[in-house]
C-alpha cells in the first residue's frame, strides 16, 4: 500500500487511495492534521504532534518545530543532549504518521509519496527522500505541492479549465499555472518563495507583542518566547474571524493587554504582502499568459485563511478565488491522487500528470570579452525553468586556455545571471587533450526525470569520450553512508508508545495551559492534572477514558473562554 | 517543417488546434511521463510541431466561439448614448457637464434592467472615445462608480478591462515621456503609480506594464539607464530572459537604447576631443572597448570625425582601427550587414569603414 504524505512546516497529514477516491488518515488522537513538531518525554523517548506542540510552551528545550525551513542544511536542533538535522526531525514526523496509517489500515506501510514545495530546490528535495528512508519509507515519487493540490480540484472535474494554484503553507509559498484538458494536467508554470509562509505573519504579531509589552525580544528566555509566539499565532487567528481582538498576557505578576486590529495587521504585514506578488507575476509571464486568461484561482495552505490574503489574491486577479477543499487537506488528498497513479490504478487510468523543472538547471562559463578579458563565473543554463519534464538538452561548450589539460565542469541550479549566487548541484572532471584554447568542444547533456534526478552527461567531441555524472551528492545533503549510520543511531531512539499518545497529549495541554494561567484557574488545573494522574496510576483502561473525557472537557472550556 | 509529427499525433496533416490537442490527449495516457519518458518526449516534440503549425496560420485554425454580437439598445438609450458622444466630443462647450448629467438622470420609473443597459454602454463608450475621460467623469458621479471596487470590476469585467486598458495607455505614455526627460522625478512618480490601488489587479498592472512597453519603445532618447531603473521598479525580467521573448517589445526597446547610447558616446566623445585632445584618448578607449557591439559604430562616428581631431588622438584611432580590424571577422554576417548599413547611411563614414575592411582583409591575409 503506498501512502500520501503532507510533510508540511506546521501540520503534516497522510492520506490513501481507496475505492476511487482519496481519504485522509486520522491519527493516535483521531485528527487528521497532525502538527509538525518533536519533542522528547521524559524517558527520553520521542514525541511527535499535538503532544509536542504543546510542550513547546513547557519544555522549549527539548522540543522542536518549523523544522521543515532548515531542510538541506546543516542546521542542527538541539533536544535534550542530542543534534538532530531537519531529516531525522522530519523522519520522526514521517514514522509517526507511518504508525497512523499501519494502525488504522492494519497491514504495515512501506511505500510513500511525500509532497514538497513546487520551488524546493535539488538539496532540499534529496533532503525529504532521506527523511523518507530513516523513517523505513520508501519514497516512491516527490510530488510538488501545488501540483497535488491542484489534483486534488482537478480529479472529477472534465471539462477544459486553466487555473491557479496559490500555495501559502505554514513555511513555504508556491504559486502554479495548471491546464486540465480531457484528463491531461499539465503544470504550466511554477514559481514560489522558500521562506514565507504563515509563520512569517505570526512572527510579525510576535515582534509586535514584544514591543507592545515592552519586552526584550524574548530572545533571552526560551519559555516567555514559546509563550509569546503561541499568543502571537492564536492572536493572528482570532484575527481572521474577527476584526479586532485582545490578546492578554501575564507576566511577572502584572496583567498586560494588547489589541490587534485587522487593519493593524495590515499595515504590518504589508512587506510579506507585497513578496506575494512577484511570483504570481512570474508564473504568468513564463505560461505567457494573461491574468483574465485563467478559469479559477484556487486557495491553498492554512495560511489562506487570513482574510488580508485573501483580499489580496481577489483584488490581484479581480474575482473571487476558489476555496472548495478545505485548505489544510487538499495538498495531502492530491497526494493520495498521486499514490494511486504510481499504484496504477484502475480508476485514474485516464489521468496523467505532466509537471515541469521549476528552476533552471546548467553550468559554469567564462565569458569572453571585448578586449580580450574573461568574465568567470557565468551561468549557462541547459534546462530553462518550466520547461516540461522529463527533459533532454544539450549545449556545446569549448576550453578557454591553451593546452589545457582538464575541464572541471560544475554544474548549478537557480536563475542569477552569476553563478555564485546559484546553488551547486555537483561537479564533473574531465580529461582533455591538451589543444590550444577554444579547439576542444564538449557536449554538456542535462536529463531531468518526472522524480526530480538529474543526470549530466558530457560528450569530448574530440575524443568521443563520455563521462556521466548522476546528481545525488551535493554539498549539504548526506551521504548513503552517513545516511545509514544515521539510520543505526536512530535506532535506538524509542518513540513514545502510540497507544498512550491521547493521555500524553492530553498532559501536556494540561501542563501549558497550567504555565500560562494564573490564580485559581491555575489551581484548578493543577489539582485536576492530580486527579487524571491518580487515574493513570489504577491502569483501568475504562477509569482512565472517563477522566480523560473529564479533564479534556474542562480544558476545552477554559481555552474557549480566555483564548 | 518536419511532417512526421502528424504521424506521431495519428491525424491527418492540418488538423485544428483542438484536434491536435485532443490527439496529444488520448496518445498520453499510452505514453506517460512517468512509464514512457522516451515516447513521451517524442509525442510532446510531435504535439508543439502541430501546434506551431497550425498556429502560424495554416489550414487549421482554432475554432473558437463565434464573439457574441453587441446587444442593442432600446431605441430610448442608444439616442441617449448618441447625444453623449456628441457632447463628448464638442471640446470645451459651457455646460457640457450639466447638460450630460441631465442625459443619464433616468426617471424614477426606470427599471433595474434598462439602468444597467445604459451603464455597460456607457462604459464601452468611455473605452472606445477619445475624450472618455470627460464621460467617465460625469458617469462615475451619476452612478458612484469606482474602478478600484472589486465589486465593480467583478461586475462590469469587460468593462473595467476597457477602462484599464484606456488608462494604462494614457499613463504609460506620461510616464515613459517623463521618465526619458526627468528620469529623477518619474521614477518615484512611477512607483507610486504601482504601489497605488489601481495596479494591486494583476490585469491593470500586465496591460499598464505592456503598454509601458510599447511606449518606451516609442520615446527616442531612452537610455539603458534610465530603463535598468524602469525595469526593475516595474518587475520586468533580468537581462537574461528579456531576450526569450519574455518582455514584450523587448526588440524595439534594445534598438531604442542602442541608438540612445551611441548618440551619448559619440556627444561624449567630440565634447572630450574638443576639450581636451589627450584626455579624448582615454575617454575612447573606456568608451568604445567595453561594450561589444558599439565599437563598429563608434568607431565609424569617429573615424568621420578625424580632421577635426588632434594628431595624437589621430594615431590612437589608428591603433584601434587595426584592433577592429582584427576582431571584425570574428562577427557574423548579419552584425556586419547591420553596421555596413549603418556606415553607408553617414556618408562620412562611408570612408571609414572601406579603410576598416581593407585593413581586416590585410591582417587576415
Amino acid at each position: 500500500m503506498i501512502i500520501g504524505i503532507d510533510l508540511g512546516t506546521t501540520n503534516s497529514l497522510a492520506a490513501i487511495w481507496r475505492d476511487g477516491q482519496p481519504l485522509l488518515i486520522p491519527n493516535a488522537l483521531g485528527q487528521v492534521l497532525t502538527p509538525s513538531a518533536v519533542g522528547l518525554d521524559e524517558d527520553g523517548h520521542i514525541l511527535v504532534g499535538q503532544a509536542a506542540q504543546d510542550r513547546l510552551v513547557t519544555h522549549p528545550l527539548q522540543t522542536a518545530a518549523h523544522f521543515k525551513r532548515y531542510m538541506g542544511s546543516d542546521h542542527q536542533q538541539r533536544l535534550g543532549h542530542r543534534l538532530f538535522r531537519a531529516e531525522e526531525l522530519s523522519a520522526f514526523v514521517l514514522k509517526s504518521l507511518k504508525a497512523d496509517a499501519e494502525a488504522w489500515l492494519g497491514e504495515p506501510v512501506r511505500e510513500a509519496v511525500i509532497t514538497v514545495p513546487a520551488y524546493f530546490n535539488d538539496i532540499q528535495r534529496k533532503a525529504t527522500r532521506i527523511a523518507g528512508e530513516l523513517a523505513g519509507l520508501n519514497v516512491e515519487r516527490l510530488v510538488n505541492e501545488p501540483t497535488a493540490a491542484a489534483m486534488a480540484y482537478g480529479l472529477h472535474q472534465h471539462s477544459e479549465s486553466r487555473f491557479l494554484v496559490f500555495d501559502l503553507g505554514g513555511g513555504t509559498f508556491d504559486v502554479s499555472i495548471l491546464d486540465l484538458f480531457e484528463g491531461v494536467m499539465e503544470v504550466r508554470a511554477s514559481a514560489g518563495d522558500n521562506l514565507l509562509g504563515g509563520e512569517d505573519f505570526t512572527e510579525v504579531v510576535f515582534h509586535h507583542l514584544c514591543a507592545q509589552l515592552a519586552l526584550p525580544a524574548a530572545g533571552s528566555d526560551p519559555v516567555l518566547k514559546a509563550q509569546l509566539q503561541r499568543l502571537a499565532e492564536s492572536g493572528k487567528r482570532r484575527l481572521s474571524e474577527q476584526g479586532e481582538v485582545d490578546v492578554d498576557f501575564s507576566w511577572n505578576g502584572q496583567d498586560r493587554c494588547v489589541t490587534l486590529t485587522q487593519r493593524w495587521l495590515e499595515e504590518g504585514c504589508a512587506p510579506l504582502l507585497a513578496r506575494l506578488r512577484q511570483p504570481v507575476e512570474r508564473a504568468l509571464r513564463d505560461a505567457r499568459l494573461p491574468a483574465h486568461g485563467l478559469d479559477q484561482i484556487v486557495l491553498v495552505g492554512g495560511a489562506t485563511r487570513m482574510p488580508l490574503v485573501r483580499k489580496l489574491v481577489t483584488r490581484m486577479f479581480g474575482r473571487f478565488p476558489v476555496c472548495r477543499i478545505n485548505p489544510d487537506e487538499a495538498v495531502a488528498l492530491g497526494a493520495a491522487v498521486q499514490a494511486g497513479l504510481k499504484a496504477r490504478d484502475a480508476a485514474l487510468e485516464e489521468m496523467v500528470l505532466t509537471d515541469v523543472a521549476p528552476y533552471s538547471m546548467g553550468i559554469e562559463i567564462s565569458n569572453r570579452m571585448a578586449g580580450g578579458r574573461r568574465e568567470r563565473g557565468v551561468f549557462l543554463p541547459i534546462i530553462e525553468r518550466n520547461t516540461l519534464v522529463p527533459v533532454s538538452r544539450c549545449e556545446q561548450v569549448q576550453t578557454i586556455t591553451d593546452l589545457q589539460e582538464q575541464v572541471d565542469l560544475r554544474i548549478y541550479q537557480g536563475e542569477a545571471r552569476k553563478v555564485t549566487d546559484n546553488v551547486c548541484l555537483g561537479e564533473l572532471n574531465i580529461p582533455v587533450p591538451p589543444l590550444p584554447a577554444g579547439q576542444v568542444s564538449l557536449e554538456v547533456r542535462f536529463s531531468y526525470t518526472v522524480d526530480g534526478i538529474l543526470e549530466a552527461e558530457c560528450l569530448v567531441l574530440n575524443t568521443g569520450e563520455i563521462q556521466r555524472l548522476v546528481i545525488e551528492k551535493c554539498p549539504g545533503s548526506l551521504s548513503p553512508d552517513e545516511v545509514a549510520a544515521r539510520l543505526a543511531a536512530l535506532d535506538d531512539i524509542k518513540m513514545h508508545p502510540r497507544d498512550r499518545m491521547e493521555n500524553t497529549a492530553l498532559r501536556a495541554r494540561a501542563n501549558r495551559l497550567y504555565e500560562q494561567t494564573r490564580g485559581d484557574l491555575r489551581q484548578l488545573i493543577g489539582q485536576q492534572i492530580g486527579v487524571f494522574e491518580c487515574e493513570l496510576e489504577t491502569q483501568d483502561p475504562e477509569r482512565i477514558r472517563e477522566a480523560r473525557l473529564a479533564l479534556g472537557k474542562l480544558l476545552d472550556d477554559i481555552e474557549g473562554s480566555v483564548w | 517543417m518536419d511532417e512526421r509529427c502528424w504521424h506521431q499525433l495519428e491525424l491527418a496533416p492540418g488538423a485544428s488546434e483542438r484536434e491536435i490537442r485532443r490527439a496529444y490527449a488520448r496518445l498520453v495516457k499510452t505514453n506517460r511521463p512517468d512509464r514512457d519518458p522516451e515516447g513521451f518526449q517524442t509525442l510532446r516534440r510531435a504535439l508543439e510541431q502541430a501546434l506551431a503549425w497550425s498556429g502560424s496560420g495554416g489550414a487549421g485554425v482554432p475554432d473558437e466561439a463565434p464573439k457574441a454580437a453587441e446587444r442593442g439598445l432600446p431605441d430610448a438609450l442608444a439616442v441617449r448614448l448618441h447625444f453623449i458622444d456628441e457632447l463628448a466630443t464638442q471640446n470645451n462647450r459651457e455646460g457640457l457637464q450639466g447638460e450630460m448629467m441631465q442625459l443619464l438622470s433616468l426617471p424614477e420609473s426606470t427599471g433595474g434592467a434598462a439602468r444597467l443597459q445604459l451603464e455597460s454602454g456607457l462604459l464601452a463608450l468611455i473605452g472606445r472615445h477619445p475624450r472618455g475621460m470627460v464621460i467617465w467623469d460625469v458617469a462615475q458621479h451619476a452612478f458612484g462608480w469606482n474602478p478600484e471596487d472589486p465589486v465593480f470590476i467583478a461586475a462590469w469585467p469587460q468593462v473595467a478591462e476597457r477602462w484599464q486598458v484606456w488608462r494604462c495607455y494614457v499613463l504609460a505614455w506620461q510616464f515613459a515621456q517623463l521618465g526619458v526627460d526627468q528620469p529623477e522625478s518619474a521614477l518615484p512618480l512611477l512607483e507610486q503609480w504601482l504601489g497605488s490601488e489601481a495596479m494591486v489587479s494583476l490585469e491593470g498592472r500586465q496591460l499598464f506594464a505592456e503598454s509601458l512597453a510599447y511606449a518606451l519603445s516609442q520615446t527616442p532618447g531612452l537610455g539603458a539607464r534610465t530603463f535598468e531603473r524602469i525595469a526593475r521598479a516595474i518587475g520586468w525580467p533580468d537581462e537574461r530572459e528579456r531576450t526569450a521573448m519574455k518582455l514584450p517589445f523587448w526588440h524595439e526597446i534594445q534598438s531604442r537604447i542602442l541608438e540612445t547610447e551611441e548618440l551619448a558616446l559619440w556627444n561624449a566623445i567630440l565634447r572630450q576631443a574638443m576639450q581636451s585632445p589627450v584626455n579624448a584618448k582615454q575617454v575612447l578607449h573606456r568608451r568604445i572597448v567595453r561594450a561589444t557591439l558599439m565599437p563598429f559604430g563608434a568607431m565609424l562616428w569617429v573615424s568621420a570625425l578625424r580632421p577635426g581631431l588632434t594628431r595624437q588622438v589621430r594615431a590612437y584611432l589608428d591603433q584601434l582601427e587595426l584592433h577592429f580590424a582584427a576582431v571584425l571577422g570574428r562577427f557574423d554576417p548579419e552584425t556586419l550587414r547591420f553596421w555596413r548599413e549603418r556606415a553607408w547611411q553617414v556618408p562620412t563614414a562611408r570612408g571609414a569603414w572601406g579603410r576598416l575592411v581593407r585593413k581586416w582583409k590585410h591582417t587576415a591575409s
